[in-house]
């Protein structure tokens, strides 16, 4: 085993987050969780010294989650109710707004959805320009979008 | 709190699945195998055919139907090993910033659709190459060679339509992948 595997096992919950943001087939996440998992076990040794692995991890999840496409072709597109409770088990099932973030998120153009996952994560807009290959403004403009979009989804539920 | 406070803590506070990293770490291992076990099979399938093909002449003569799929497999075997060998170039670039992954990803997402293309062209030469063999050991009467003909015949049409049906489902993933990853080089 990889000297940084324990750290990676830190990150879990980020790596399900990210998963979750890009598949909401309970299955086809863990499907995706384990594809995220294998490239991070191959990729680790490009680690290098100074880079923080989260930011390295995370970076590996959202590329496979860009590229996963098969949860369009095997699953239905839109999540009903059984599928959208066995994804937030116990009690967060009757979490109303979770639910509806989760798929607010999933809606959102890819472009915009990559910048407010890692937002949501903590990270600030020149990481996030990092990560993602953008520039600072790049950033900001897709950000604004993006919760601009969350916002009219919201107008919309109400 | 403001609004972005909120959404954040409220994202960060989703329960997750609750898995022991040795599960996980475990499930990870099983799909590593399978990737190799199936890495594995072709190889032994290449190997099981070439030694097929190289030993059978020390103790007897070809059967027409061996010397029917003998050309074909000269061109098939090099063909789907080259493309299988390009293919495991894949994983390392998950690591690159996304811009730079989105670029080399929709190359490979391209040279994959020549290869699918190439899949659908493979299957269908073979059929017309089978016809053909029909045809002309068909004017000769029904012999050994025209029985070998007809069983390649049967056998061609089955993989181009089972070639078809494979293409078509990975082409419409591949189209997919390819206009997601087109909107992240804007």
């Amino acid at each position: 085993m990889h000297a940084a595997w324990p750290e990676v096992e830190r990150c879990l919950p980020q790596l399900w987050r990210t998963v979750r943001g890009y598949e909401a087939n309970p299955a086809l996440q863990e499907e995706l969780m384990q594809e995220v998992l294998l490239a991070i076990w191959r990729s680790l040794d490009k680690l290098r010294e100074s880079e923080r692995l989260a930011p390295f991890v995370l970076r590996i999840a959202h590329n496979l989650g860009a590229s996963h496409v098969r949860a369009a072709v095997r699953a239905p597109q839109r999540l009903d109710l059984d599928e959208a409770a066995a994804e937030l088990p116990g009690s967060e099932a009757q979490d109303e707004e979770m639910r509806w973030l989760l798929k607010a998120v999933r809606r959102l153009p890819l472009p915009l959805r990559q910048v407010l996952l890692l937002q949501l994560e903590g990270f600030d807009y020149r990481e996030i320009g990092e990560l993602l290959g953008l520039g600072v403004d790049n950033v900001g403009v897709r950000a604004h979008r993006a919760r601009k979009q969350l916002q009219e989804m919201l107008d919309g539920r109400r | 709190m403001d609004a972005d406070d909120r959404l954040r803590a409220l994202w960060q506070g989703q329960s997750l699945p609750v898995l022991a990293p040795a599960q996980l770490l475990a499930q990870m291992r099983r799909y590593q195998w399978r990737l190799r076990l199936r890495r594995a099979l072709e190889l032994a399938i290449t190997l099981a055919a070439l030694i097929w093909f190289a030993l059978v002449p020390l103790w007897r003569a070809y059967t027409p139907l061996e010397w029917l799929q003998l050309p074909f497999f000269g061109v098939f075997l090099p063909v789907v090993w080259s493309i299988n060998l390009r293919r495991r170039h894949n994983w390392p670039l998950a690591n690159e910033n996304s811009r730079v992954y989105a670029g080399l990803r929709l190359a490979q997402l391209r040279n994959s659709l020549r290869e699918l293309r190439l899949a659908d062209s493979g299957a269908l030469a073979l059929l017309i190459y089978a016809v053909a063999v029909q045809t002309l050991t068909a004017l000769r009467g029904r012999d050994a060679w025209f029985d070998a003909a007809t069983t390649l015949v049967v056998a061609a049409l089955l993989w181009a339509l089972a070639s078809r049906l494979y293409v078509k489902a990975v082409r419409a993933r591949c189209h997919r992948e390819y206009r997601n990853l087109r909107r992240l080089r804007r």
